[in-house]
């Protein structure tokens, strides 16, 4: 049989960035995917967002881009190294922020403590204008709520089936995804995406092409207590080595001094968003 | 179990193991038999303990109509209607599969056969040790290592009347949408969308065919119709007994007079969102005039101005033909797309026109403009017109071994107006 060419899936950030599992490929050449908390196997996708910042991590001779590319739902996290020509040539060129169509694979990352980061290796970036990304907006919506009402009935049953599903008139695509997202995650809460796509759906209709800010169930930047941040960014700096400092040495460090891991993490955001320290790869933070 | 019904069992199973004792095997098949166990398990399990291969029981002749798909090892009288061998993909690597179709008094039905058992169209066998298997909801009769042929002195099925046997399998009710290769006995309701007639040659003879176009509200299929049909276009017709063939990876629908048609007069059809599909449906299937509406996603190698050889149009590279070595190319323009709704993913080849109107260039000026260059600007301006825009493309997909290619006779870029869907969404969810 044939393998197909892996479609370009429609996630927002929200529900690719939530996700706690993948399908690695056991047989060589096939391919890997994400699954996402709906029960979407991501092995490529395709977004538009804008552009917020870019950095170069690499040499002159060797350029590689870390970027981030914004949605109404939150952020896809972009890297593209030398394997990536078009997208790196792209990178070098936009100049944030700027709206971009992104087609990328997924790219994953588990570290120690087992927290599961997926993040995006792009194929290709390219300028789009607003109804261009309206109509992503639309149609990302218009699969992700096919994914959300598979759900909501497959965790009415006591028995779910696919084939139930298809009998109640879901696609049948949405029904395997239904079944897969709770074989995966259980019967978990998913009102989260309900509320995103709407916000998602409101961006459009106030058609002024802005980003808004995460949706609610993430901190807010004001939360952030300016003495922890100013105390984070002061270990990250002790700790900085060469490349910057590891993670798991920062969160350590923070441990005793009785900053918890939730808060750190909402204090790194703040502090990537602000710039004053960027993640040259998964794992590390340097301060600028 | 009293000893004669034991007899014949242990004769099998001697057979099987010709240098086992006797006493020994009988002794055996009574300790299985004891915990329960049917004397064909039973058989099969002491032939494999000691070393031998259990070939099944037979169970003597069989009609076709009889076969339920689970019967190991029969014999049959059948008359060849029709075989060839393909390579099929399997686990491992490519192996030769025979198919054809074979009848006897009570019906047709398909065969296999891994073995290379290629039967003569036309001939009557007499097959001894065949097996049936469940395929794609009808039953196959399939040829393996240890199936005997034999012709017999006289032909016994030499006034059968292929004509009038039912098609094999169940009649299965199908929308257009779900019909793929393969199945045997279809019945379909459709709008005829065109119909004309044709005159071919089939061993020799000149046949008049109808061939047309038939939609429900799933999909449009070519057929082909074998015998008469007195309907005309814009009738609603029931078919029953159709069978499929593929043509390029297009299922299409054969029927001829064993089939029984009739219109429908009170049936009202709408025949038009049948045209629009989603790129999943196209994936694996071609079809005839449909519509897909999704992003290009790339523009792939090839694309641009490009030289054809004048010999056999194949696409050159850098003024040589792969067959036909170095040639003076003859200039032409096409794009090579992949198109993604989000459900799937096609390529697409866009013909020499549209490429022109989407440069807004025809292409003499192209190659007066680009001919010398690496064409890179020319990707340049279809990057811009293409990549990451909704486009709507019209035509036929056709299927190979590398997947569905869609060859669009039109495209127009989806610049519909979307708010209000927008709005009608969220309202639906209940605001923001």
């Amino acid at each position: 049989m044939v393998r197909g060419r892996e479609t370009a899936q429609r996630v927002f950030a929200v529900e690719y960035n939530s996700s706690r599992f993948e399908d690695r490929a056991v047989e060589e050449n096939a391919p890997n995917y994400v699954i996402t908390p709906l029960g979407c196997h991501v092995n490529r996708l395709l977004f538009m967002g804008v552009l917020m910042n870019k950095t170069n991590t690499g040499t002159g001779d060797l350029p590689n881009y870390k970027a981030e590319v914004r949605d109404p739902t939150g952020t896809f996290y972009l890297y593209a190294g030398q394997y990536q020509p078009q997208p790196l040539a792209e990178l070098s060129r936009l100049d944030p922020p700027a709206l971009v169509g992104v087609v990328g694979k997924v790219r994953t990352f588990t570290k120690d403590d087992g927290t599961f980061y997926s993040s995006v290796k792009p194929e290709s970036i390219f300028r789009v204008d607003i109804p261009q990304r309206d109509r992503w907006i639309l149609e990302t919506s218009r699969l992700t709520i096919e994914r959300i009402r598979a759900y909501e009935d497959v965790m009415e049953k006591e028995d779910p089936s696919l084939e139930t599903l298809v009998d109640k008139g879901h696609p049948r695509r949405a029904g395997e995804c239904a079944m897969d997202a709770l074989r995966h995650y259980g019967r978990s809460e998913i009102k989260g995406f309900t509320d995103a796509v709407k916000n998602a759906l409101s961006v459009v209709v106030e058609g002024m092409g802005r980003p808004v800010g995460p949706p609610s169930d993430e901190p807010s930047e004001e939360e952030v207590d300016e003495d922890v941040k100013g105390t984070v960014l002061s270990i990250i700096r002790e700790l900085s080595g060469d490349r910057g400092a590891l993670y798991r040495d920062i969160m350590k460090e923070c441990e005793g001094r009785s900053i918890d891991k939730i808060t750190l993490e909402e204090v790194i955001q703040t502090l990537l968003d602000e710039g004053h320290v960027y993640e040259p790869t998964i794992g590390l933070i340097k301060s600028i | 179990m009293d000893e004669d019904s034991l007899a014949p069992v242990v004769q099998e199973i001697k057979g099987a193991l010709p240098e086992m004792d006797e006493e020994k095997l009988r002794e055996e098949l009574n300790k299985y038999i004891m915990y329960g166990i049917n004397l064909r398990e039973a058989r099969n399990a002491i032939i494999r303990k000691f070393g031998g291969r259990p070939s099944p029981a037979s169970m003597g002749s069989m009609e076709l109509k009889d076969l339920k798909g689970d019967e190991n090892n029969f014999d049959v009288i059948v008359r060849c209607l029709g075989c060839s061998e393909r390579m099929q993909r399997t686990q491992n690597g490519e192996r030769a599969l025979v198919v054809g179709l074979m009848a006897d008094r009570t019906m047709i039905r398909r065969f296999s056969s891994w073995e290379g058992h290629i039967l003569e169209k036309g001939r009557t066998y007499i097959i001894r040790g065949a097996s049936a298997r469940p395929f794609r909801g009808e039953v196959e009769v399939n040829l393996g290592p240890y199936s005997t042929f034999e012709e017999p002195e006289e032909d016994v099925l030499g006034d059968l009347d292929v004509a009038k046997l039912p098609r094999y399998g169940p009649l299965i009710q199908v929308k257009l949408k779900d019909i793929h290769h393969g199945m045997g006995n279809v019945e379909i309701i459709g709008k005829i969308l065109g119909k004309e007639h044709k005159t071919i040659t089939t061993d020799n003879t000149p046949k008049r065919i109808i061939d047309g176009m038939i939609a429900d509200e799933t999909k449009r299929l070519r057929f082909t119709c074998w015998s008469e049909l007195p309907y005309d276009v814009g009738d609603v017709i029931r078919v029953k007994g159709a069978y499929i063939k593929d043509w390029r990876g297009i299922p299409q629908i054969n029927f001829d007079e064993r089939a029984e048609i009739n219109r429908l007069d009170d049936v009202e059809m709408d025949v038009e969102g049948s045209r629009r599909l989603y790129a999943e449906d196209l994936q694996f299937a071609g079809a005839t005039d449909v519509e897909v509406r999704g992003v290009i996603i790339e523009i792939r190698e090839g694309s641009g101005l490009i030289f054809r050889c004048p010999v056999c149009n194949r696409a050159m590279s850098s003024g040589s033909c792969a067959i036909h070595s170095e040639q003076e190319g003859v200039p032409d323009l096409r794009v090579k797309v992949v198109i993604d709704d989000g459900t799937g993913s096609l390529f697409a080849v866009l013909n020499t026109e549209i490429t022109e109107e989407l440069l807004c260039m025809a292409v003499p000026e192209c190659v007066r403009k680009f001919g010398s260059t690496d064409g890179r600007e020319l990707i340049e301006q279809l990057d811009k017109r293409l990549l990451g825009r909704t486009f709507i493309l019209r035509g036929n997909v056709i299927k190979d071994d590398f997947g569905s290619t869609m060859l669009p006779g039109n495209i127009v870029q989806d610049d519909s107006p979307y708010m209000d869907e927008v709005k009608n969404i969220l309202e639906s969810m209940g605001g923001s």
